[in-house]
């Protein structure tokens, strides 16, 4: 099994007008497919940040990160996120407008699939994370935290990735609920064979994780795995 | 991608009302003010029409309009100019039927004959005053034909019938004469002319001159030529054709030799002053004028009141979507993608409110070039407040608009 994500002595400084602030340092890793990571570390670590590189959402200051082989700064980061990587936030981020249906099938109307046939497998993504059909028709602010999460978990399968990055997706869930999601992180990556990546200060979900990496002062170093 | 702005527009009533609603309220109010300002100018370019400016040749001192000695250079400079409009001049003579004895003219010279270039000109005749059978008024006062109308009275005492050749021995006034002494002389012969028609009695209706005998204009010029004489004209009348050139039109009127009034000026039979009675106009005008320099005085601030509320109004709508904007991204939706997609959506709202608002605007707009304006204008505030917005957002990191939101 290859490594679908490799870091290679990545650094990152975020530049302000006035000052520096280096968030990442000399950090090399990777990431297959089929198993869970999870970052742990105190806030401020760098963990989010490393985070977002990791989604293409930015780039690099320093050092190389490559998908599949190739380097982040060479690929289409817009459609790297549209059909290879989904990210999951704490604050679930579901389209407010949308209904919970509406926002699985949403990735896929990006990918031009036929309205009928993207209906059907946001159904089915839904029922896969285990959300009853009388919650499809509902806006997101109808539906409980643990629901609106599952929806974006469904929401990133959607989009036909095999990349998922959770930043802190428990952090705003009751205890019953973030044993859902962690469950469904898990079922993810070992029977999906997706690269799950999480973000967490939660020791229940880096527990649940196949690598635990531990990020301080924007360097990062392997705690378990 | 289209779906999601038919879910935007049907789900977000309340807001997508207010900038509808906004958008409205400002072309109402812009096809108001230009509409206002469109209405002015067409009152003062009606002005002319409703408010004509009549113009009387008179003598110098302003106290005679008629019983003139008018010269005909005067008269054919006032028919050529094309300042001047519905031109009426006349002259009189008096005459005797028949070719008598010059000796014996007290008895025998008894018509007053004017020549006209139209029936106004004879004092309050009009044209439905006129019988005639083979032709109408204005072609008769138009010819320059031996032809002339009678008075029907005088018809009737002297025996003549319409189609009667009669003979009319003519006497005209010395324009060297002196004030309240007008010495009359023969012009030199007599005048074979056809009856073509009656007129009405006019004396006694007004105080119009008593009038026997009308022949045209060109016919009266004519005679005075055949004579060797040359023409005056008793009254000359017209109206200004562009009022609002007055000025330019008494420059031509000095031009042409006839001077401003002056009270102080001597009595006197020539007519070579003009009253031009342009009071009501000017006045009428300089109210209009001022409401209408007053209204565009208001445009700068007219404009930048609309662009603001248009920038302000689309900047706030495009900032409240920020989460949308980087879910967007987050979703792999490019920037100027994303952006375009609300962009449009906000445009498809402000052009409803533009439409509604021309709609209710529609009775008071007249022309299309104004509501393409106010339109232009409003889109534009709109446009600019709207891509300040999202240009903002879509150099803003995604992270950075997520976690704020949270």
């Amino acid at each position: 099994m290859g490594n679908m994500i490799e870091a290679e002595k990545i650094g990152y400084v975020y530049q302000s007008k006035y000052q520096k602030t280096k968030a990442l340092t000399e950090v090399s890793c990777s990431f297959e497919q089929g198993r869970v990571y999870a970052i742990t570390g105190k806030s401020g670590s760098g963990k989010s940040t490393f985070l977002s590189l990791l989604a293409g959402l930015d780039v690099p200051t320093e050092g190389n990160l490559y998908i599949d082989g190739k380097e982040i700064r060479e690929i289409d980061r817009d459609a790297y996120r549209m059909n290879q990587a989904s990210v999951i936030y704490q604050a679930f981020h579901l389209f407010p407008l949308l209904t919970v249906l509406e926002n699985v099938m949403f990735p896929m109307e990006l990918q031009h699939v036929a309205k009928k046939e993207r209906k059907e497998r946001a159904q089915a993504y839904l029922s896969k994370v285990g959300l009853p059909d009388a919650l499809y028709g509902k806006m997101p602010n109808m539906i409980s935290g643990g629901e609106q999460q599952r929806v974006a978990i469904a929401r990133a399968m959607a989009s036909g990735g095999q990349i998922l990055l959770a930043d802190e997706p428990t952090g705003n869930l009751d205890s019953q609920n973030e044993a859902v999601i962690v469950e469904l992180l898990c079922k993810m990556a070992h029977e999906e064979n997706y690269a799950v990546i999480v973000v967490t200060h939660n020791d229940k979900v880096a527990e649940a994780a196949d690598v635990v990496y531990g990020m301080s002062d924007g360097r990062l170093e392997v705690v378990r795995g | 991608m289209f779906s999601y702005i038919k879910s935007d527009l049907k789900r977000r009533r309340a807001a997508n009302l207010v900038t509808t609603g906004i958008s409205f309220m400002l072309v109402l109010l812009l096809n108001l003010y230009f509409g206002s300002i469109r209405s002015y100018q067409t009152q003062l370019t009606e002005l002319a029409e409703n408010v004509p400016i009549f113009c009387q040749v008179t003598n110098l001192n302003g106290t005679l309009g008629n019983g003139l000695f008018i010269s005909e250079r005067v008269v054919e400079a006032l028919e050529q100019s094309s300042q001047v409009k519905d031109l009426s001049y006349m002259t009189v003579m008096m005459a005797g039927e028949g070719d008598f004895q010059e000796a014996e003219y007290s008895k025998h010279l008894n018509l007053y004959v004017a020549g006209a270039n139209n029936a106004e000109a004879v004092g309050e005749l009009t044209n439905d005053m006129i019988h005639m059978e083979s032709q109408d008024a204005d072609s008769f006062f138009a010819s320059d034909k031996m032809e002339c109308i009678v008075n029907e009275k005088e018809l009737a005492k002297r025996g003549w019938k319409v189609g009667d050749q009669i003979t009319l021995k003519c006497y005209y006034y010395d324009p060297a004469s002196e004030f309240h002494k007008v010495d009359i002389h023969p012009m030199g012969g007599v005048a074979e002319v056809t009856v073509v028609g009656t007129m009405e009695e006019t004396t006694g209706k007004t105080n119009a001159i008593r009038t026997d005998v009308v022949i045209p204009g060109k016919t009266a010029r004519n005679l005075f030529a055949q004579f060797g004489l040359s023409f005056f004209a008793d009254m000359v009348t017209f109206h200004v054709r562009n009022p609002l050139q007055l000025n330019s039109f008494k420059e031509e009127m000095r031009d042409i030799g006839l001077m401003e009034t002056s009270a102080e000026a001597g009595d006197s039979y020539t007519g070579r002053a003009l009253t031009v009675r342009d009071g009501d106009f000017i006045a009428s005008a300089t109210h209009l004028r001022r409401s209408i320099e007053l209204l565009q005085s208001f445009l700068p601030a007219v404009c930048i009141l609309v662009l603001l509320i248009g920038y302000v109004v689309s900047y706030l709508a495009g900032n409240s979507r920020r989460e949308e904007f980087a879910l967007m991204r987050l979703q792999g939706v490019k920037k100027f993608q994303a952006a375009f997609l609300f962009l449009a959506e906000q445009m498809l709202l402000v052009l409803i409110g533009n439409v509604v608002g021309d709609l209710a605007a529609a009775p008071i707009v007249e022309t299309l070039s104004g509501l393409f304006v106010v339109n232009g204008v409003l889109l534009a505030a709109y446009l600019i407040g709207a891509a300040a917005a999202y240009g903002r957002m879509s150099r803003g990191s995604v992270v950075y608009l997520l976690s704020a939101q949270h």
